[in-house]
């Protein structure tokens, strides 16, 4: 005789309210989803913009460390030891570099004599390129702009005293021309002839990545500390970030990272002023019996209906538009699903919270008696 | 289903003095019971909380059944409300069907009865029309039918009549007091559709006064 309401009956309810709510569905369908867009696009952008600023501060040498004796009277450092780096976890790339007496120049520009250091092997793996099967030689546009020589042309190259400017020798080598930001002001502008396996460095360029950065650090002193025990100076190649940003913590510290909260909040609001608009269905509800458990059901089933299509939409939407405004198809992908499924559980914690609050039968709906 | 109300006192939060005061009811199953009084005199509120929509300061009241087991009159009970109590933008058949649904019907038999009782109010053609653009008699015979789609034995009618016709008022009694045993607690200040129940009690001072056992 009595019978509860249940909750196929509560659901089916639900559904048949969202069916029907008009205008009312179309305006929470286009606010989720608008919403939805704004949150997932903006927070896609954001990260975005740091992946390529931290990328742009790699480039530029950002996590590279150059080492040096610690001074005049320290014992050098040694050229294998830096090139032995290569095979320590995470060190992405680490080779020597040393003076020399001579300079070079390609044997068909007669005229163009530039400074020559020894670098080791390991310089092919610090800038992310192949070695040749050759003797190689590595230098910067700026250095091969005047001689009409192409990256990954084999030349012969002169070697000249820089004393008395004898001809100290002549090397077959195939070159290789790399970008001036991934080599670093102070090795632009020379040939890099790479011939240097054991012996003296005067420096030893090591590069890392985020993760490694510290340990890295903090290895290469011990690694590289001379026999004598002096510990070599290890700094930076960029001594202070010019991007005015921590990229550990900078997407932590976002605001943007919190998009979906503002939504949720947002979207919390607007299903609120609703439910209020429309207390009279909840009062219609409760008046014949509807218990709490059965309304929220209700709710829950209707902002599910509502809110999956806009979610949806808006998740689509977003994923284009960030895209289209440049962000990275995976940072898009990923930031935009996060945020969308963030800012929805958020919000349906809030609509939950408003289902389960008490409320009043169709008399204190409609006549204010509380 | 028979339903007792002993000594109930109620008072609204912001009033300055009792609506009811010690009321005692006891309405037999299957009867047909009206309450009158003037405006203001407390049958709404009374109507209220026999159905549980309002609870009492003090007193206690319930529905008992043929095997004397108690019920609380809210579960067992079905509406017709003075207020316009219609989804407006559901259709005029799921608004019926919901009476139903009430008693655990299925769709197709919910269906089936809320066509029904459509069709005894006059409106089965408006079945599929939203109820938004019901006239306020339209409406009100919606609730009616709404009450009648549903097989719980008892009814509360609070003024079920006070936007319809003489003509419509007498069909609408009709088609409320036809289901055989099921309580009916009419509040209406029509003197006329009272003098059709079996028993009339007058609300005064916030107390109840069997006035007459009227016509059936």
């Amino acid at each position: 005789m009595t019978h509860a309401w249940p909750a196929r009956l509560a659901r089916r309810e639900g559904l048949a309210n969202a069916r029907s709510a008009g205008w009312l569905a179309t305006l929470l369908t286009v606010a989720v989803a608008w919403i939805s867009t704004v949150a997932g696009t903006a927070s896609a952008l954001d990260a975005s913009r740091l992946r390529d600023a931290e990328q742009a501060w790699i480039d530029a040498g950002g996590y590279t460390y150059v080492i040096e004796a610690a001074g005049e009277d320290s014992r050098p450092l040694s050229a294998s030891a830096c090139e032995a780096l290569n095979v320590v976890t995470g060190v992405n790339g680490a080779f020597a570099t040393t003076l020399s007496n001579v300079t070079m120049r390609p044997a068909s520009a007669p005229g163009n004599e530039t400074t020559m250091m020894s670098v080791s092997p390991g310089i092919y793996r610090f800038l992310s390129l192949p070695a040749p099967r050759t003797a190689g030689v590595v230098t910067t546009p700026k250095t091969t702009g005047v001689t009409g020589l192409r990256d990954g042309e084999q030349a012969t190259f002169v070697l000249t005293d820089f004393a008395d400017g004898a001809v100290a020798g002549r090397v077959e080598a195939t070159l290789t021309v790399t970008d001036s930001a991934k080599l670093g002001d102070d090795l632009t502008g020379a040939y890099l002839l790479v011939s240097l396996t054991d012996g003296d460095a005067k420096q030893c360029y090591v590069t890392t990545d985020a993760a490694h950065a510290e340990a890295v650090r903090t290895y290469l002193g011990a690694a590289l500390s001379a026999d004598d025990g002096s510990a070599p100076v290890v700094r930076p190649r960029i001594s202070a970030n010019t991007y005015g940003l921590d990229f550990e913590t900078a997407y932590s510290r976002g605001l943007l990272r919190w998009a979906w909260a503002a939504g949720a909040a947002a979207l919390f609001a607007m299903w609120a002023v609703t439910r209020w608009t429309r207390r009279t269905h909840t009062a219609v509800y409760a008046t014949f019996g509807a218990h709490a458990r059965a309304r929220l059901i209700m709710q829950v089933t209707e902002w599910c209906a509502l809110s999956a299509v806009g979610a949806s939409w808006g998740w689509a939407t977003g994923v284009t538009l960030a895209i289209g405004l440049g962000a990275t198809p995976v940072i898009a992908l990923t930031q935009v699903t996060l945020q969308i499924v963030a800012l929805w559980f958020a919000a349906t914690i809030g609509v939950i919270a408003l289902g389960v609050a008490p409320v009043g039968t169709l008399l204190d709906a409609l006549k204010d008696r509380a | 289903m028979r339903l007792v109300a002993e000594q109930l006192r109620f008072r609204y939060p912001h009033g300055d003095q009792d609506v009811l005061a010690a009321l005692t009811l006891d309405i037999a199953s299957g009867v047909r019971a009206a309450i009158i009084g003037p405006s203001g005199s407390g049958k709404t509120t009374l109507l209220s909380l026999l159905g549980g929509l309002l609870a009492p300061q003090q007193g206690a009241f319930h529905a008992v059944d043929a095997n004397g087991q108690r019920h609380v009159p809210r579960n067992v009970s079905t509406w017709v409300l003075q207020t316009v109590s219609l989804l407006p933008e559901r259709t005029v058949l799921d608004n019926t069907k919901l009476g139903a649904f009430l008693d655990g019907a299925s769709s197709s038999e919910a269906d089936a009865r809320a066509r029904r009782a459509l069709g005894a109010m006059g409106l089965d053609h408006r079945a599929d029309e939203p109820a938004r653009v019901l006239s306020g008699g339209e409406a009100q015979r919606v609730a009616i039918a709404r009450a009648l789609s549903s097989n719980r034995p008892l009814l509360f009618a609070d003024e079920p009549t006070n936007q319809l016709d003489a003509a419509t008022t007498d069909h609408v009694l009709d088609a409320l007091f036809a289901a055989a045993n099921r309580t009916v607690v009419l509040v209406t200040h029509d003197e006329a559709a009272a003098a059709r129940c079996d028993v009339v009690y007058r609300l005064k001072d916030g107390g109840l006064v069997m006035t007459s056992a009227g016509s059936p």
